[in-house]
């Protein structure tokens, strides 16, 4: 998550002090975004030392907590540059599960299909509660919250799918070979001309 | 109260098979039971026997061996018109195709199933039928023929009708199947509202995941065979999903 731009963003639409951006991002984003003032404080610092964004000179309150702060020219640079950029995704793909329904082929105690199964009892029950949690939240005033979760449940879909493709395949794998050790040179080979560090 | 009070839906040994030259078994002895009130969910990959169970809970099918008792019931020693006038009582049915009468209206689509029996109604049947459309959001399109309606309406009007004769169990077939992703969860927020606040006993099959969440329990279905359960929700679910949502 990143807070600098998120502060870049609010601050582009009403320059405001820090107390007020944080009963912004929560009206924006939604109130799970669990964030303490004194992480927007230290950041909108970083922000004015890198001059991204600027106090302005006539605060109403002399306050250290009222300062206003606005964006300069090159805020609004990076948050466009911000918005332009796609962001990388954040999903792992290898996984503990994977892991575990691979070695469930060879070593037993529970054949791969109770692994499965298991796991998918497992994902069935947590979209149940996200079901749940979504009918609860009121889309006019959650759809940020609603939003959130309906991408929640679309995750657990496809992961549900997946085991049904993994389902689909068992006899498939199988048939594959039991694993055995082959042993192969690892890591990187040694640069040429370094000296030897254990001379 | 006994458990056996509570149970709604109990199947044993339940098995439909079909012999064209070799015996294929659509249904291989399933053992299932659902409670009063439950909201249960069969999931499984197509041909896997769902719409067969479905048919037989509902009284559609006759098994070839097994039985089913709905609400203490053996409905094996119903024949006839006292089958029929049991399945009127006890159940109402929503299919994936919607099954809407194209050339009568939706309130007239939903007073059909009782329209044969509209002298014996201590009710006034149009006026229960336009609460129901009311009830699925749809009171302003009750003149409405289907042609006039979306994919979602429809089957929102499908439910109204499965609702008229007050069944205690609504059984649904794959009811999402042709309907748009929002669409489709608009139903299932209203089948689960027909079970938390009509009290009444819901049966889903389902191939989709995001369907079967709706449901307290999901019964896996796998050539004919319950292959597992599974009781959905609780804590510990509940905790995963905090974990997975927590942003900082």
């Amino acid at each position: 998550m990143t807070v600098k731009h998120t502060l870049l963003a609010l601050l582009n639409h009403t320059p405001t002090h820090g107390y007020e951006l944080r009963g912004l991002m929560e009206a924006t984003l939604g109130d799970h975004w669990v964030i303490n003032t004194g992480q927007i404080y230290s950041t909108l610092s970083r922000l004015e030392r890198d001059g991204l964004v600027v106090r302005q000179p006539a605060s109403v309150d002399e306050a250290a907590e009222r300062t206003v702060y606005d964006l300069t020219q090159d805020g609004r640079a990076e948050l466009e540059r911000w918005y332009r950029e796609p962001l990388p995704r954040t999903y792992r793909l290898r996984d503990a599960f994977h892991a575990k329904l691979m070695l469930s082929f060879f070593s037993g105690p529970v054949p791969p299909a109770g692994v499965l199964q298991i796991q998918r009892g497992e994902l069935l029950s947590e979209m149940h509660e996200l079901t749940r949690l979504r009918a609860e939240a009121d889309p006019a005033s959650e759809l940020p919250w609603l939003l959130l979760l309906e991408r929640a449940i679309m995750h657990l879909e496809a992961d549900l799918r997946w085991l049904d493709v993994c389902e689909a395949r068992l006899d498939e794998l199988r048939r594959m070979p039991p694993p055995r050790h082959v042993s192969r040179p690892r890591g990187r080979p040694p640069k040429r001309g370094q000296p030897d560090e254990t001379s | 109260m006994s458990e056996l009070a509570e149970t709604m839906i109990v199947t044993e040994g339940l098995t439909k098979a079909y012999t064209d030259g070799t015996e294929v078994r659509a249904l291989d002895g399933v053992d299932l039971s659902v409670e009063r009130g439950e909201f249960v969910a069969v999931m499984g990959p197509s041909g896997s026997g769902k719409s067969t169970l479905l048919n037989l809970i509902g009284t559609l099918d006759e098994p070839t061996a097994g039985g089913v008792m709905v609400d203490r019931v053996d409905v094996s020693t119903l024949q006839g018109n006292a089958l029929a006038d049991f399945r009127r009582a006890k159940i109402g049915f929503i299919f994936q195709l919607f099954n809407l009468v194209p050339i009568l209206s939706a309130v007239e689509n939903v007073m059909l199933p009782l329209i044969p029996y509209r002298r014996q109604c201590k009710f006034d049947l149009e006026a229960r039928a336009r609460e129901l459309l009311d009830g699925v959001g749809l009171a302003e399109r009750a003149n409405h023929l289907p042609s006039q309606l979306s994919g979602g309406e429809q089957q929102r009007v499908a439910i109204a009708r499965a609702l008229v004769n007050e069944p205690a169990i609504v059984l649904a077939d794959e009811p999402t199947g042709n309907v748009d992703t929002r669409a489709g969860d608009e139903v299932m927020e209203l089948l689960r509202r027909v079970c938390d606040e009509g009290g009444r006993t819901v049966v889903v099959v389902t191939h989709s995941p995001r369907v079967a969440a709706f449901a307290d329990r999901v019964y896996f279905l796998k050539d004919g065979a319950i292959v597992d359960q599974s009781r959905l929700g609780g804590a510990r679910s509940l905790e995963a999903i905090w974990a997975r949502l927590a942003i900082g």
